[in-house]
Parts: C-alpha cells; structure tokens; sequence
C-alpha cells in the first residue's frame, strides 16, 4: 500500500528547522483582517448573548406557557419591565450588573443615600469538574424582585485559569439549561439567562438570569437554582431538557467539547430570601384605554422599581410592536424606557432597554403611563393613574 | 502577531504560493491568528511558533484541497509491504512513528526531509537555504522515505 508522506506528517509537530521568511503577504493586511474577523465574532457572540438573556425562554415552560396563554385570553397581560433603579430596601448594584444594566453613578449615589440592605448573603455551591481537578464554586452574587420577576446574579470561579474564555460563556449560555425553583415548585412563567462580559480575570464570569413568576411575598422564600454542564458533545445531544431549537442553533458542537473541555455535573444553589421585600404598588383602574387604536379595559397596573405590570381584560393585536415610554411623576419630571423586545405570548410580555432609564423610581409618585411607538414615537396609549 | 506573521505567510505560501495569490495567503494567514485568538486557553508560550506553523500548513493544505490542487513534492509517498495496519493507528501513535522515524536520520537528513515534507520547501529552496546541492537533497529525501518504509513494515508485523 502506498501512503503519503506530507500527510503522514500532519500529526506531526515542528520545532527544529528555521525557515526563512519570504516577503509573500503584507503584515498590515494580515493584521487588518484578523482584527476583522475577531470583532465580527466578539459582536456576535454579545449579540447572542444579549439574544439569550432577553430571549430565551427554557423549552418545556414555553408549552406551557402558551396554553395558559390561550387559557388567558379575556385577561390578556402586558409586563413591561422597567429600568431598574433602586429602592431604599435593594442593595447596591453589583457591579457588573450595574454595568448590565446601566444603572448609572446618580442611581448608584441615590441608593446609598436611601440605604441598602443585604439580599443574599454569600449563597454559594461548589462544583467538582469531571474531567480535570479543578473547583468551580457557584455564588449567588445578588438577587432582585418584585411581585412579578426575580433575577438573579451568580458568579462562577474556578481554580484553573483559562476555565472560563468566550467561546464558554457564548455555549454555555446555549447548552446549559439553569432552572429556579421557588418554594418547592417551579416558577409558573418562564425564565432565561446567560452569562455576561467576563470579568477581568479568566477564572470566573457573571450568569444573569430571570425568571418571570407571581409571588405575593418573598420574605423566607427558598431558592433552588440547579444547572448541569454536561460531560461531552454526545450528552448534549442526548439530554432530553434541551430543545431541538436549541441544539439546531448550536453550531460546532465538537469544537465546543474540544474547546471547553471543564464541563461540570449536575449542581444545585439553595438559599433563602431574607430581606428581599416587595415594595410593588397595584393601581386598581377598571377603566377603558385605548391601546394602539383598541379600546381595552385596564383592570389594574403593577408598578414596582424593576418591572410594570399592566394588566387587561381584552387581548390586543398580535401586531403590537414593541414601544417606548415614560413615566410622569408628580413633580412633572419624566422618566423615559424603551422596550427591546417581546415574546409572541398572549401575555404580552416585554422588556426593556434599561440604559436609556436614568432616575430612580419612586413608585408613589407616578401618575400616568405613556406608551408610544418606538419608530414613530407616536403615542399609543396615554394611561392615567389617578 | 507582528513577530510571526511574516514565518505564517511563509508556511502558507509554501503550499498554496503556486496555485493561489496574494490575498489567498493573507486571508488565510489571518485565519491562524484567528483560530490562535479562539485558542488562547490552550497556548504553551514556548510552542508557540510550531503551534501556528502546525495551524498554518493545515489550514493552507485544506484550502489547496478546495481547489482539488497537490504540492508537488519529491515523490511524496512511500510504499507498504501487505496489509499495512497504519488506517487504523491513532494519530498520536502515527506521530510517534513519524518522530521515532526522523530521530534515526542524521541531523541533515532529518531537516532536509522536515523542510521538503513538513515545510512544503521546494528542492531549490532547500539548496538555497542550506547549501546543499540539489542531488544530495535528493539522496536525503530518498534515504528517509526508505526509513520510513523500513519502520512502518517493522510495526506493520506488531500492530
């Protein structure tokens, strides 16, 4: 049988022979289009991650949640969840949660000035890696909510360097399903995450993750959080919580395995809400507003320092694109959101770009909701609280 | 980047320089620094050089692939005795073979053989670089891929 040689050679590794360098390709031109491509992926890969945590909505919730969609169709919702800011009982914004979320150095002040108090104190779970030694520790970093949502901030550490690069965060977000559980039982609605910008070191990074659910009190509430790294690319694809949608839209599953070779097991976070106090107000209205030229009787409104919550006894057209807004506050200052995206659910549920909110919410004082188209800015819905 | 651009041009150009332009070279030699970025986590600092090498004449041959387009080497291919078990050696087995192989060469002949088989030298650039003359390659060449066979019919008997 006859072999090639230069083939036989690729396995092979070279370290003795110096070649000399010919002039065959301009360095500046080599250097211009790497720089190309590694920003097209860096912008891709935030593009993916930002699609994650607005997105995602974990498989098996999504059935569910569309028939209870249907089921709700005379008390149709619309969450609108709005900057996060602060309140006198939230703690500071960790850091890059602040970052995330653009909570700015004013909001910042103003939360000190009106006091914090401690949410999670240092929740953590440490995992054995299955194919290397290395420990990864879990933390829950910080956690917020309202009647409405919870989110959660977990830092993830691990011993080894290099453990957590890019191409980590970007699968893992995608591969690595994280559920929460509240007092026993999962969240009614739907939840999503994925992790943030790295840290400034390469041995721990940021997984936000949100959940929508209706609890009336959080005080005492137990949080489980559970996830699973799985061990190689056959699991992955074998494991029955992940979507077929998602293991489609998952490219280069071996190069995931080959790259990230530290995949943890199944682990799980449990810790208590202590002081996690709900200061949502609900505003009765049981009146008729007219929403994008539909006449719809507004039963009530939540309003709360992280989400509004208006809910309607009429469902609104499909169509409905996403909006921006603000709120009037009684001082005659305004606060502004923007809506950066929307599940196709009966519910109506949106979230908004929290970088354009720039005041801290006093509940107490808003006194009407302005809805308007986010092309035209033409105004959809004038909402009066009072 | 700037320190190895110039060697990973060179490996690229080695393999496609005959059949593609310019752009082709730089294109592909910004896809090494690329993969060399999406792989920072595995990098050993001090193979570092024939860690791009290794990724340039890959990426370079799979191009030349693309085309349906051969480097033509001196006699790129050695013969087997029977039926040889190497489809099924492991590759880190093959390498081991291979480096097991070129170890029992003489110094000379082991770069010759490295520089016209692994780095894609032609016999000329050979001659120019080490002021060998071009018939002596071509001994050097030959005496390896005899090795070569030599070893692969040895391990043929054990495998």
């Amino acid at each position: 049988m006859k072999y090639k040689i230069s083939d036989m050679l690729d396995s092979y590794s070279e370290n003795t022979v110096d070649i000399k360098s010919k002039d065959v390709a301009s360095r500046d031109r080599i250097k211009e289009l790497t720089m190309n491509k590694i920003n097209a992926k860096t912008e891709d890969m935030t593009e993916r991650i930002k699609g994650e945590i607005s997105n995602r909505i974990l498989p098996e919730k999504r059935n569910r949640l569309t028939k209870r969609g249907f089921a709700l169709l005379t008390a149709a919702a619309l969450m609108l969840s709005l900057a996060v800011t602060a309140m006198a009982t939230y703690e500071l914004w960790q850091p890059v949660w602040a970052e995330y979320f653009g909570v700015n150095e004013k909001q910042q002040t103003a939360m000190m000035e009106e006091g914090t108090t401690e949410l999670v104190d240092g929740a953590s779970v440490t995992v054995k890696s299955i194919n290397t030694e290395a420990n990864f520790t879990i933390t829950a970093e910080q956690v917020i909510g309202d009647k409405h949502t919870l989110q959660v901030l977990l830092k993830f550490t691990s011993d080894t360097p290099g453990a957590f690069t890019k191409e980590f965060m970007r699968n893992a977000t995608i591969l690595s399903p994280i559920r929460i559980t509240i007092n026993g039982k999962d969240p009614d609605l739907t939840g999503g995450g994925g992790f943030l910008r790295d840290t400034a070191d390469d041995y721990s990074c940021y997984y936000q993750f949100q959940t929508e659910c209706l609890v009336d009190d959080w005080k005492d509430s137990t949080i489980v959080i559970t996830g699973v790294f799985s061990k190689n690319t056959q699991e992955l694809l074998d494991d029955p919580t992940i979507s077929e949608e998602d293991k489609k839209t998952t490219r280069e599953l071996w190069e995931i395995e080959q790259i990230n070779p530290l995949r943890l097991e199944d682990w799980n976070l449990s810790f208590s809400l202590q002081d996690l106090a709900d200061t949502t107000k609900t505003i009765e209205l049981n009146k008729s507003v007219d929403i994008a030229g539909e006449a719809v009787t507004v039963d009530y409104i939540d309003i709360s320092p992280i989400s509004l919550y208006i809910k309607y006894n009429s469902a609104l057209d499909e169509s409905l694109e996403p909006y921006s807004g603000e709120l009037t506050l009684s001082d005659g200052n305004t606060i502004s959101f923007e809506l950066d995206s929307c599940n196709e659910y009966n519910d109506w549920l949106y979230f908004l770009d929290y970088k354009t909110y720039e005041g801290v919410l006093d509940v107490s004082k808003v006194v009407s909701i302005t809805l308007r188209d986010r092309e035209s800015q033409e105004i959809i819905a004038q909402i009066n609280l009072q | 980047m700037d320190t190895y651009s110039s060697y990973v041009s060179t490996v690229i150009y080695n393999i496609i320089g005959q059949n593609m332009t310019r752009e082709d070279v730089e294109e592909t030699a910004s896809d090494v620094f690329f993969t060399l970025w999406n792989n920072t986590e595995k990098l050993i600092p001090e193979k570092l050089k024939p860690y791009l090498g290794s990724i340039a004449r890959n990426k370079a041959k799979n191009k030349l692939r693309e085309i349906g387009e051969t480097v033509p080497l001196e006699e790129d291919y050695v013969f087997v005795e029977g039926q040889n078990s190497y489809e099924i050696i492991e590759e880190r087995e093959r390498a081991d073979i291979i480096r097991g192989t070129l170890n029992e060469l003489s110094s000379t002949d082991k770069e010759v053989f490295i520089r016209h088989y692994y780095c894609y030298q032609t016999i000329s650039d050979i001659e120019d670089e080490t002021g060998i003359p071009a018939s002596t390659i071509k001994s050097k060449l030959k005496r390896g891929r005899e090795k070569l066979k030599e070893i692969f019919n040895e391990r043929g008997v054990f495998l």
